[in-house]
């Protein structure tokens, strides 16, 4: 077993910057007023298949201003398709405003499947292929060695628990997003991404939240395309950028053309669950 | 042909050089050469100003060592030597045979200057060849900086077409170019990162140093290597007459300098040292008191200055410079990080004959910045280092009074360690690939004074640059996949690339105190700072060029009208440039840097292009001066990959940027001084909308750098006693303010959600430094 922490190192290193930075300057900070300019309303096309049972969802909305209590639209009365390389074409149905569901369509990995959307006499479309399902093959628990460096603070931190994930990475090319929900919320870090350049083929084991007793976690493996992957990756990059060791923010990556927001994706998901009891903790290695 | 073309076009420069020789039938040429040197402490002092009175337009410049060769016929002459700060030498020549002269001038106040008889040649800004930004180092003494300290680098950034990077930012801009196209050399050696502390301090303590030249255009042919500028900083040689002690003790560091004759006046050596105890912020740590993390911790730099002369006999001359400098940061014992630059050069000056000076160096340069973290027994250490070993030779070739021609070679073995890991707890993180490479340049320039009007510097440098095996070159596809590879064993060369470097530099000089002055530029820049941070950090990779990564290549032109009034007492200039670069470089979007060995894969390439025009009113003397400076520029990039392939505005976009720089001496022990600072804010990215994607609000970006931070200004104020000076001791109290009017100036603007309504996102500036205020205590005997 293998222990996988190159986004830790990351983070460990932006963290002691940022601890660098907070003892050498008597820093202040205060909200300001920054005039932002108004872009047009751009279209956000949300969709996303997977290999579990239909129907699935493509939402469509509108976006809006940066800062005054912003209202997303939504886009009603597109016309949306959804067709797989095997021919399946399904037209979506729209059911509440701007929330289109699918009828005919199954996930079934080794599908591409491409989406089309027209409204307002614009066309968008994307495509997504539909990887194997990777499943979860065990969730154990692990004494963090990073508490240590813990720097100061509240001592109750000090002894955390990892929950670990494990599951063999197939011998392709496989993207992941590892979603945690712990007692039905999902974990903050939500974009937990990782993709298999090093790890091709092996038994990968991975860290991927902190429990305590009593907690129930559900592990989510969603086995993404390269595109999709992408897309979340930047879209991290935007959501948790540091303004002061980030780099210069930009649009994510999306797989829609014409210059729609959002993305469309196909994966497959796999999950376990388990239920953290106190004996659990104390056998952690 | 080509070949035959050039040797037609060295015949024809031959014959129209040495046309100095043809005026009169009966000419016996009669060489007076020698070094001039400050009569107080025995330094060289180099761009001191040599001419006749008979023959004022003819002047030549001591060279970097002080050293000077004049050719002339035999007869009756007055010589005179000037240079900024010390009293002009008049000197009444019978010339018959060759002569070696060597000057010693006498310093003087600038207050005093005034008083004195005026009329002398303090109009070298006029006159001279040269496009240089000059900074007496005297004045450098009663600037106020952060901390008091005084720092030749932030100096300069007060100086027209030079602007700081921002608080906390290692590194400055010139003329739009980036931090990285800086050479900055400290007695020939480059120095990688001259920056301590994230930027707060330069590494060039001031008590080290004695001559600092500022390239921004019209670069001569000896330098070359970095696109927008060269800071050519030389150490002082140490007094070879008299021992000295001097040092200072302020808040936040300490400085000490020895100095004295190894052997006197024939050799000397000096070492200056200092340390910051700016340990004193880790009260700032949270945690304290209860928590031993903050005991336990360390937070320190220093520098170490070292240099020793020795004049081995009339024609010989050794020297030895050696800089050591650090940043120390250790948290509880167990995280640390630790980054410094060591340099060391080691000279030999000869004389081939009395017009034949040559300099033969051999410089070693390393910078290098390690990360470690212990737990328990497992460590994990992360190293990073750029090494040059670098061979130089230049020549001065003084052929007579209005030629002097310089050539030379340089060669650079580059050892570049992107990331060394040595690990037993991150089992997964690897080395990155070391990557070796040879940097060469030939050069020949020949500085001309064609008519009484008319002077001109043109040369011509060519470069080489390859990389050196062991090695292995990546191709990659559009999405950073690895296509294909190709290793190389050790000592093979593979992806050479070079080419040819003209400089030409035009003085027409209308009258005595006014000239017009253009020049021309390409330069080649073979290696490159990948940062993607909007804040330097010492994890930013140096780079060569390789079939990925093409050589960056700058033209610059500059045109400048330079003035001087009342008797040279007002300098004034407007200079315009216009400089286009090719192969810059920027980050795909989620690009990733560190620790990553198909890095190159993440680089995406354009071009870059900026213009702008400078003015400078300086007052040199009276018991008032300074100088305003104010630049007016625009730089913009184009990139097929971002922002849809149009062009967008620079980070380092400054459109307005303004300098006042004022001493005021109250009576000769008392000097004010003050310094306002403005300029604009950097170009930013910032949202023009938000959109809802899985659950989040997410902002919504036009267009890149389509924004403005907020325009940075801000005053210092020092105040300088200078003790009655009693027998050898002199002391001096130095108070200064940073930031009088405490604006917080805007270090990063972040936008998150309000702590009281989340659905909201509100925009939070942070910002460094207000009011700073400090002391230090000056001492010398």
């Amino acid at each position: 077993m293998k222990l996988i922490m190159t986004k830790k190192i990351l983070c460990l290193f932006q963290s002691i910057i940022a601890v660098f930075i907070t003892i050498i300057i008597s820093g202040c900070q205060k909200v300001i007023n920054v005039d932002l300019n108004e872009a047009e309303p751009q279209i956000v096309i949300e969709g996303l298949i997977n290999d579990r049972d239909g129907p699935y969802k493509v939402t469509i909305s509108k976006s809006g201003s940066y800062f005054y209590q912003p209202i997303f639209p939504a886009v009603s009365g597109a016309e949306v398709i959804i067709t797989d390389n095997t021919g399946t074409t399904d037209t979506l149905k729209e059911t509440k405003p701007g929330i289109y569901f699918t009828s005919k369509t199954h996930g079934i990995p080794g599908r591409t499947y491409t989406l089309r959307v027209k409204s307002e006499n614009k066309e968008y479309t994307g495509s997504s292929t539909l990887h194997s399902n990777v499943p979860v093959d065990s969730l154990i628990l692990v004494k963090d060695l990073s508490t240590h460096f813990y720097f100061g603070g509240d001592p109750r931190n000090r002894d955390r628990i990892e929950l670990h994930c494990l599951f063999r990475d197939p011998e392709e090319k496989n993207f992941y997003r590892i979603k945690v929900i712990i007692n039905d919320t999902i974990n903050d870090e939500s974009y937990w991404l990782y993709d298999d350049q090093y790890t091709n083929g092996e038994y990968t084991e991975l860290s991927v939240a902190h429990v305590t007793a009593g907690d129930i976690a559900i592990v989510e493996i969603v086995s993404l395309d390269q595109q999709t992957y992408w897309y979340y990756r930047t879209l991290a990059n935007v959501l948790y950028a540091n303004p002061v060791f980030g780099s210069t923010p930009a649009n994510p990556n999306t797989n829609l053309d014409n210059g729609a927001l959002g993305y469309f994706g196909a994966c497959a998901v796999s999950t376990k669950t388990i239920i953290i009891t106190q004996s659990m903790i104390d056998n952690a290695q | 042909m080509i070949n035959r073309i050039f040797l037609l076009i060295l015949i024809f420069w031959l014959a129209i050089i040495s046309q100095g020789f043809s005026e009169d039938g009966t000419f016996k040429p009669v060489i007076i050469s020698g070094f001039i040197r400050d009569s107080r402490n025995g330094e060289s002092l180099s761009g001191a100003v040599i001419y006749l009175k008979e023959n004022p337009s003819a002047g030549i410049y001591s060279n970097s060592y002080g050293y000077y060769a004049l050719t002339l016929p035999a007869g009756n002459y007055t010589l005179i030597v000037h240079y900024m700060g010390f009293k002009t030498k008049s000197i009444s020549l019978d010339l018959k045979d060759n002569l070696t002269l060597n000057i010693d001038l006498e310093e003087e106040s600038i207050a005093l200057k005034e008083i004195t008889v005026t009329g002398e040649k303090d109009n070298n800004n006029v006159v001279s060849n040269e496009l240089i930004s000059n900074i007496n180092v005297r004045e450098i003494r009663n600037i106020p900086v952060i901390f008091g300290e005084k720092d030749i680098l932030k100096t300069i950034q007060l100086m027209p077409g030079i602007s700081p990077a921002g608080e906390g930012n290692s590194g400055f801009y010139v003329r739009g170019g980036g931090v990285d196209q800086n050479l900055i050399l400290l007695d020939e050696a480059p120095v990688y990162n001259p920056s301590h502390l994230l930027g707060f301090f330069s590494t060039f303590s001031s008590d080290a140093i004695k001559d600092i030249t500022v390239y921004k255009g019209g670069f001569p042919a000896e330098y070359g290597g970095r696109l927008s500028s060269v800071v050519d900083v030389r150490m002082n040689e140490g007094n070879n007459k008299e021992f000295h002690v001097s040092g200072g003790i302020g808040l936040i560091s300490s400085r000490l300098a020895v100095e004295g004759p190894i052997v006197k006046n024939k050799g000397s050596f000096m070492i200056t040292a200092r340390r910051t105890y700016a340990d004193v912020f880790l009260i700032l740590l949270p945690g304290r008191g209860a928590d031993s993390t903050a005991k336990n911790s360390t937070l320190y730099f220093y520098d170490l200055n070292m240099k020793a002369n020795y004049r081995l006999t009339k024609k010989d001359q050794l020297y030895f410079s050696c800089y050591l400098g650090r940043d120390n940061f250790n948290l509880g014992g167990n995280l640390g990080l630790n980054w410094g630059n060591f340099t060391t050069t080691t000279r030999w000056n000869h004389n081939l004959s009395d017009k034949i000076f040559s300099n033969t160096s051999l410089i070693f340069s390393l910078y290098s910045y390690n990360f470690n973290v212990a737990v328990e027994s497992k460590t994990m250490r992360v190293k990073s280092e750029i090494r040059d070993v670098n061979l130089k030779e230049d020549f001065y070739y003084y052929l007579n009074s209005n030629n002097t021609i310089k050539f030379g070679f340089n060669t650079i073995f580059h050892t570049f360690v992107p990331s060394k890991v040595d690990n037993t707890i991150f089992l997964r993180v690897k080395s990155m690939d070391n990557r070796y490479a040879l940097e060469n340049a030939i050069y020949l320039s020949n500085e001309q004074t064609i008519t009484k009007h008319l002077k001109a510097t043109y040369g011509l440098r060519f470069s080489l640059f390859s990389s050196i095996g062991p090695g292995t070159v990546y191709t990659y596809d559009e999405v950073s996949d690895i296509v294909d590879s190709v290793s190389y064993p050790k000592g093979k060369i593979f992806n050479t690339y070079g080419g040819l470097e003209p400089r030409l530099l035009l003085s027409y000089i209308i009258n005595d105190s006014s000239s017009i002055k253009a020049s021309y530029a390409r330069t080649r820049q073979y290696i490159h700072l990948l940062s993607n941070t909007t804040s330097t950090t010492p994890f930013d990779l140096w780079i060569p060029s390789n079939i990925n990564i093409l050589p960056e290549i700058a033209d610059q032109y500059t045109l400048g009208y330079f003035r001087n009034f009342l008797n040279n007492k007002f300098e004034t200039s407007v200079e315009v440039y216009y400089k286009n670069m090719q192969n810059q470089i920027d980050y795909r979007n989620g690009a990733n840097l560190i620790l990553n060995n198909k890095v190159e894969s993440q680089l995406v390439f354009g071009k870059g292009w900026s213009y702008g025009a400078e003015f400078l009113v300086r007052k040199k003397y009276g018991k008032l001066t300074g100088w305003i400076s104010y630049t007016l520029s625009r730089t913009r990039r184009q990139f097929k990959d971002i922002n849809n392939g149009t062009p967008f505005l620079a980070k380092q976009d400054r459109p307005h940027n303004i300098s006042i720089v004022g001493m005021y001496e109250i009576n000769p022990h008392l000097t004010l001084s003050a310094t306002w600072i403005y300029y604009s804010g950097n170009a930013v990215t910032f949202p023009s909308g938000s959109y809802i994607v899985d659950g989040n609000i997410v902002p919504y970006y036009t267009e890149r750098n389509g924004y403005r931070m907020p325009d940075y200004h801000r005053l210092d104020l020092g105040l300088t006693w200078q003790r009655e000076k009693r027998k050898r001791n002199e002391g001096s109290w130095n108070f200064s303010i940073y930031n009088v009017y405490a604006r917080e100036n805007a270090y990063a603007i972040n936008f998150q959600p309000d702590p009281d309504n989340p659905a909201k996102m509100q925009a939070v500036q942070l910002s460094l430094f207000r009011i700073v205020p400090s002391i230090t205590y000056n001492f010398r005997f």
